[in-house]
């Protein structure tokens, strides 16, 4: 299984620091995933997931960020990555209700993979804190998009379209992971 | 003309935000020109008033009237930092920074404050902040109006911050908002965490603007 390196996170045009952080989540269609599937599963499980896993995460994958600023090796990084996409969007698609502390880590450890690759993607070429602005705000909103969707579960039929969402996510996840995408 | 040289202070500062060094005081101007000059060393660089506007979401989450109840030992500890400014190094961003990570977690993670957190977050907020501003610089060496400029910035950005946060509590009331508010520390934390990494020594990936 050989990951490919997520590619086309700045994208073209783009000259400021902050946007090329903002866009670089939101371009790299495995972060865009797994950001979604984070907030999708919190709204799936309920309180208090909801709000402890967006308030959470920003922190822990900053801190994943800091240590692809400052060298600090990781690996099987783009793997890491890949698999969250699987299996976040495997426990959507089957429904699995996890305790608190153990869906906690799981986001956890997640989070420091996609930080990491984010901190070691920082462009020279633009501000490094108009980058760290940039692309905390853009995880953020992908998150709140994915709570967004996750209140369909109030529903039956939202339950099953968020269930179907989860397993396009753990797809795509695996495309990436095998190399496909 | 009058106003040229702090006008050209706050376009150079205002051109993208950078690490903040040892700031580089103006030579000349007047009253007015250092008084700005002073304001732009803490509203133009994020690595300072993201942890005061930590600090002001923190007081704000702990009562309604968070700010004013500490606001006396906040303003303390801003004079005590012009103080021992002489003694500061490089090293006092980092400790700014890091004492914003550690609030803006605080104000993130805990679902309720005490009183004494409140009040140690804004000694140590408040004095690292205008000791960095006046980082090695003598408590004589500068014109008084710089000192106003940056005592001022200081408070206001507390004070919007928690203002802000005290104004959306109020207008809506349900738990969402606190969530909200405690999402936005948490992205406040996040962004520190990163600049302190850019900071570090060997954190390299710090280009210059």
């Amino acid at each position: 299984m050989i990951a490919m390196q997520a590619a086309a996170h700045t994208g073209e045009g783009i000259d400021t620091g902050f946007a090329s952080g903002f866009w670089h989540p939101i371009l790299g269609w495995d972060h865009v995933v797994a950001m979604v599937a984070v907030g999708l599963w919190g709204a799936f499980l309920g309180q208090p997931a909801i709000w402890i896993l967006p308030v959470v995460f920003p922190l822990v994958m900053a801190f994943g960020g800091a240590l692809g600023v400052i060298g600090v090796p990781l690996p099987a990084v783009e793997t890491g990555i890949a698999l969250s996409g699987v299996i976040l969007g495997l426990l959507i698609a089957f429904a699995v209700r996890a305790p608190i502390w153990v869906a906690a880590v799981i986001v956890g450890v997640f989070a420091i993979f996609h930080g990491h690759a984010h901190g070691q993607e920082l462009p020279e070429a633009f501000s490094a804190y108009g980058y760290a602005v940039g692309f905390v705000v853009g995880t953020g909103l992908l998150h709140l998009v994915g709570i967004g969707f996750g209140f369909l579960t109030r529903s039956q039929a939202g339950t099953v379209a968020v269930r179907g969402a989860g397993g396009v996510i753990a797809a795509v996840g695996a495309a990436f992971l095998f190399g496909i995408a | 003309m009058k106003h040229g040289a702090a006008l050209a202070a706050l376009a150079g500062a205002a051109v993208a935000a950078r690490p903040a060094a040892a700031h580089t005081f103006l030579p000349a101007g007047g009253p007015y020109d250092r008084f700005v000059e002073g304001t732009t060393v803490v509203l133009f660089y994020p690595a300072t008033f993201l942890p005061i506007a930590a600090l002001g979401i923190l007081m704000t989450l702990w009562q309604p009237e968070g700010l004013p109840r500490t606001w006396p030992a906040f303003l303390l500890a801003q004079v005590a930092g012009i103080f021992a400014a002489v003694l500061a190094g490089p090293w006092i961003l980092l400790a700014l920074i890091g004492a914003g990570v550690a609030v803006a977690s605080l104000a993130a993670l805990l679902p309720r404050h005490a009183r004494g957190e409140v009040a140690a977050a804004a000694v140590a907020i408040g004095g690292l902040a205008t000791a960095t501003a006046f980082e090695g610089h003598g408590l004589f060496e500068l014109p008084l109006m710089i000192h106003v400029g940056v005592l001022f910035a200081v408070n206001v950005v507390a004070a919007v911050s928690a203002g802000l946060v005290r104004v959306a509590m109020e207008r809506v009331t349900a738990p969402a908002m606190r969530i909200g508010v405690r999402v936005a520390a948490s992205w406040i934390g996040a962004i520190l965490i990163l600049m302190l990494a850019f900071e570090i020594p060997g954190g390299g990936g710090v280009p210059a603007p």
